[in-house]
């Protein structure tokens, strides 16, 4: 009997979690699938590069702002923006698969918003002050909608050291 | 095998179950529709606004910023009245100590607070807003400083928080 419920429970765990797993899609693949689609766009930036750009872009710029776009770009790791202008029919169903993957990976929902034209949502997979994951999607199902996937080791020791909420006022 | 059927059972109905208070209900029952604008912020989006402004305010609003639950806000602009009556029904107001009531402009703007230590802070501020232009819902729970809440109204540019900057008067 005790086998019989062993094996019975072992075998409903790995049902279950096969099916959670086929109802969830982590960024990346979110924003391949809409990829595939013709009204899409897609850019990708390797963090080399966006640090290059930190470094070059910013001549024209007060020390200090340089110095602030050069510790902020070093910590980003890479940026992937989707731009989509006309959502496809199954877009919802690959929506609902995102925010299952950020809901069974401990991802914080830290805004959203929505009005009649937009959804904005901004969600953060945090290590205590540490933020690897940024992932914020501005969609409209009639017009064009954005993602932003920024893989970074971005610390708010870091953003406090560097008085960033001052300087970004100040800019 | 009675234990481990019951335990499921009881494992099953607890989540089933979990209990959401009214204003969360009215909240979700609307936030994906269409006629209304939703924002929703939560506990770590405040606690890194505290921690990235932690030089820029004084110490009540950091500690305020730091100890907050969340932010949700819902409006309308279709059939507001309506939404008022509905949203006054389904929330137990009895639960809240009114703080304020303004009519200003055909407008009823009821601000009400729970569990108030000693005055000036309270865990709960929930704004109702109905009249013939506008529904308001804006629910702040945390440990909110009420001479503090105008000036962070100020400071965020969201439709609804304006009528917060009312507390302030």
């Amino acid at each position: 009997m005790r086998l019989l419920i062993t094996f019975l429970s072992i075998s409903l765990l790995i049902t279950f979690s096969d099916t959670l797993r086929a109802q969830e899609m982590n960024p990346d693949k979110f924003m391949n699938k809409l990829l595939k689609d013709d009204h899409s766009l897609g850019v990708k930036v390797p963090g080399w590069l966006i640090k290059f750009a930190g470094k070059t872009a910013t001549n024209d710029l007060e020390k200090e702002e340089q110095e602030m776009i050069r510790e902020l770009t070093s910590h980003i790791k890479k940026l992937r923006l989707l731009v989509n202008t006309k959502a496809p029919a199954d877009f919802s169903t690959h929506y609902t698969k995102l925010i299952n993957y950020f809901h069974s990976h401990n991802y914080e929902p830290l805004v959203e918003a929505r009005d009649k034209e937009h959804k904005i949502s901004l969600w953060a997979d945090m290590d205590g002050d540490i933020i690897h994951n940024l992932v914020i999607t501005i969609l409209n199902e009639e017009e064009t909608s954005t993602v932003f996937n920024i893989k970074s080791d971005l610390d708010m020791q870091t953003l406090k050291d560097m008085n960033f909420f001052k300087r970004l006022q100040d800019l | 095998m009675k234990n481990i059927i019951l335990s499921l059972l009881v494992v099953f109905l607890g989540s089933s179950l979990q209990g959401q208070d009214a204003i969360t209900k009215y909240f979700d029952q609307y936030r994906d529709d269409d006629r209304f604008t939703m924002v929703s912020i939560n506990k770590k989006m405040f606690e890194l606004i505290a921690n990235i402004a932690e030089e820029e305010v004084d110490a009540e609003l950091l500690e305020m910023l730091n100890e907050m639950q969340g932010l949700k806000i819902l409006t309308t602009q279709d059939s507001p009245q309506s939404f008022y009556k509905e949203a006054i029904n389904k929330i137990n107001t009895n639960d809240y100590e009114e703080l304020m009531t303004v009519r200003d402009k055909d407008q009823n703007i009821r601000f009400m607070v729970k569990d108030q230590n000693g005055g000036k802070i309270v865990n709960e501020l929930l704004l109702l807003v109905g009249g013939e232009e506008e529904f308001v819902l804006l629910s702040f729970v945390g440990k909110i400083y009420l001479n503090k809440i105008a000036q962070l109204a100020k400071n965020m540019d969201i439709d609804g928080i304006e009528h917060l900057e009312k507390l302030e008067k």
